[in-house]
């Protein structure tokens, strides 16, 4: 074999400029599907961990027609069988229970229909990192008025990006995406925007306000809201709460809608709440979102053991009157969006293999033209075709695996760095993320397994390109082709 | 024994509708250390009866025996591998493999053999002496003239210790000076190592050395006679 080899790497370097393009051609198509499988999966995955890890979780647990009908008075108790069956089971790392439902928040002659969603703080901070999205910055035209020190032109430019931002990260990622000379002011613009609030106590009369909400309502801080919606039971619930905190929140959606309370605080105002007859008070709540030691991502294998947790789940909490969900049954759009955005992706990238396939085939068949002399001398010199055959499919082989190991080399790096600084797509394209409630964050998956997949199809792609010298050698006709 | 017997030796080539005789019915025998020209003018089909006493083509008719084993019955693998171990083979254009030095191309018909890395460069250096070109051989088919490659190429017929070895116009690209240091090789191989030679040629300077002339028209044999 090591013969061999040297023959089918010497053969590659008789026309160097011929491998070297075919080899790039290999190289680019395999940097092309590394990149792009990386800035998918990594989106994927970022989805995944901002929408189900940090907020819907892995399973739910809920009152039997909550899924369809989510309304207050299809909540479950949070009973201590549940809790005690989600707190021995050795693969349940976090659960906390939500009660979620809709009212009308007002404030002085603003209204506007929001979903209020009551946390146990401490826990729900530990689950979802609520505290992460707590305003810190506020551009608004107060704030623009100090900022004297801008060029006008970046002074009109800034009025874009009015809002609350709970990192100057993002701050400085939205105005850079507009206009790259913010770069230079964004201490001072930091400096000038930034904003007080707090996160929720557990005993807290207060609440968090979403930016996009706040803004429609224009309170801030200190400022009071009046909640009135539906009770449990057809009870009215009304109630007036101090803002602790303003929250930028990643989802659009939420961002524009949610107003988080204490859970103690939101079972008053929705009555979800009832005396037993032996005296015991039972509460209840809209869900519990359960999240596995398991990690939750778009791939089908990751699903199976969070899949297995559920099964569990539901014959222990069987007879309840509840129903035992994964992330995706409560989110099946998402998962649907992903999984058609994902084939899409596998189209193009099938796309891309299929035409360098053909370039190599290319090179291949004028290979095999320019030697069929050669060929035919070997032959019959007493090298039998399965040796020949093992030549020019090893040719195939170093030439692919010289485009594919390059194109690890380079992508290994750059899928690194951009998992670490994601690139922010910019004010048009967060745009149209954001119709789709996602923030317009593009990380990088860190390199794992699709590393050595994705190359793979690649390799399998150009060693189908061999099966033409196979048979071609197969038939070769010796004394025909010593003429040619 | 003859080592090499041609019986009743027919070949047809198809070229669409119509039908070329190359070979027509030859019967001959080649003994052992013969230095033998097949010689005709072009056309006439010596390079067919070559390739049919090489294995390298299938006759329409007849049988070729080689050393008592009839090819003609060989599968093409078997007849790969006979052709390896029992024919030597020196063609026109030297057709040498490019990428291999001198040296490793004199190798390669013994790596195919199974031979030993040692048992082949011994043998190898051997025949470079031999062929008088143990100082070139590190050198690449291109960095070598056609009569250097030529020499090259008898010297690979030979590594494989074959029972014969058949050269089709080995002088038909090399000069005056070319063609008389390969003729006085090759008949030195003869003499000395008694190796059987079978040229087809219509070179006037092959023919002088020949000891027998066979001479073909038409796909026929008009004359065998013993010269020397």
């Amino acid at each position: 074999m090591k013969e061999l080899i040297k023959i089918a790497w010497r053969n590659l370097w008789r026309n160097k400029r011929r491998t070297i393009i075919t080899a790039s051609s290999v190289f680019f198509a395999t940097l092309i599907a590394l990149i792009m499988r990386s800035f998918q999966l990594g989106f994927y995955n970022y989805t995944i961990n901002s929408v189900i890890e940090h907020f819907v979780g892995h399973i739910q647990i809920q009152q039997t027609d909550y899924h369809n009908n989510p309304s207050i008075d299809n909540v479950l108790e949070f009973s201590p069988h549940i809790q005690q069956t989600l707190s021995n089971d050795p693969e349940i790392k976090f659960f906390i229970p939500r009660l979620e439902s809709g009212a009308l928040a007002s404030h002085a002659v603003h209204s506007k229909v929001c979903i209020i969603v009551g946390i146990d703080p401490i826990k729900e901070n530990e689950f979802s990192g609520v505290s992460r999205h707590l305003a810190h910055y506020r551009i608004d035209p107060q704030a623009i008025e100090k900022m004297s020190f801008l060029p006008p032109d970046l002074r009109v430019l800034i009025k874009k990006a009015q809002g609350y931002y709970a990192h100057k990260q993002k701050l400085q990622d939205i105005l850079t995406s507009m206009d790259k000379d913010f770069g230079k002011y964004i201490d001072q613009i930091a400096w000038i925007s930034r904003f007080r609030g707090q996160y929720l106590r557990p005993g807290d009369n207060q609440v968090l306000v979403a930016g996009g909400l706040a803004d429609f309502l224009n309170v801030s801080v200190g400022d009071s809201i009046v909640l009135l919606g539906q009770g449990y039971h057809g009870s009215t619930a009304i109630g007036k709460y101090r803002i602790a905190g303003i929250l930028a929140l990643p989802s659009p959606m939420m961002n524009r809608t949610f107003i988080y309370m204490p859970l103690r605080l939101a079972e008053d105002l929705f009555s979800t709440y009832e005396i037993k007859p032996d005296g015991d008070t039972a509460r209840y709540v809209s869900y519990i979102a359960v999240n596995t030691r398991y990690q939750a991502s778009i791939r089908p294998r990751d699903y199976v053991p969070i899949e297995h947790v559920k099964q569990r789940l539901e014959k222990k909490l069987d007879g309840d009157q509840l129903k035992v969900l994964g992330w995706k049954q409560i989110n099946k759009t998402l998962y649907q969006q992903i999984q058609s955005d994902n084939i899409s992706g596998q189209i193009i990238l099938m796309v891309i293999y299929i035409i360098i396939a053909f370039g190599v085939f290319g090179t291949v068949l004028m290979m095999m033209a320019e030697r069929r002399k050669e060929f035919g001398i070997m032959l019959a010199i007493g090298m039998s075709r399965r040796r020949l055959k093992q030549v020019v499919t090893l040719e195939i082989l170093i030439l692919t695996l010289m485009g594919i190991i390059a194109a690890i080399i380079v992508a290994y790096p750059i899928a690194t760095y951009f998992h670490y600084h994601p690139i922010y797509l910019g004010n048009e394209a967060a745009k149209a993320y954001e119709q789709f409630n996602f923030e317009a964050y593009m990380p990088t998956q860190l390199p794992d397994i699709y590393f050595i997949i994705q190359p793979f199809i690649i390799l399998v792609m150009m060693m189908l390109t061999s099966i033409y010298p196979i048979l071609y050698l197969s038939k070769l006709k010796v004394s025909r082709a010593l003429r040619a | 024994m003859a080592v090499i017997e041609v019986k009743k030796l027919h070949k047809i080539y198809k070229t669409g509708e119509v039908e070329v005789h190359a070979v027509r019915g030859i019967d001959l025998q080649i003994e052992q250390g013969e230095f033998t020209a097949i010689v005709g003018p072009s056309g006439s089909g010596k390079t067919t009866l070559l390739n049919l006493i090489g294995g390298l083509d299938e006759p329409t008719e007849g049988r070729v025996i080689i050393d008592g084993t009839d090819i003609t019955q060989l599968k093409d693998n078997q007849l790969i591998d006979f052709r390896l171990w029992n024919i030597g083979f020196v063609f026109q254009a030297y057709n040498l493999i490019p990428v291999l030095t001198a040296k490793e191309n004199i190798e390669f018909i013994m790596h195919l053999q199974g031979k030993n890395k040692e048992e082949r460069e011994r043998r190898a250096l051997e025949l470079l002496q031999e062929v008088g070109l143990a100082d070139r051989a590190n050198s690449r088919p291109s960095q070598l003239s056609g009569g250097q490659q030529q020499r090259i190429a008898v010297a690979r017929a030979l590594a494989s210790k074959p029972k014969f070895v058949l050269a089709d116009e080995p002088t038909a690209n090399l000069d005056s000076v070319a063609t008389t240091n390969l003729l006085e090789l090759m008949e030195q191989l003869n003499r000395e190592e008694n190796m059987t030679f079978v040229f087809a040629t219509h070179d006037s300077r092959v023919i002088e050395k020949a000891h027998r002339i066979i001479r073909i028209e038409d796909g026929q044999v008009v004359n065998d006679e013993k010269v020397k």
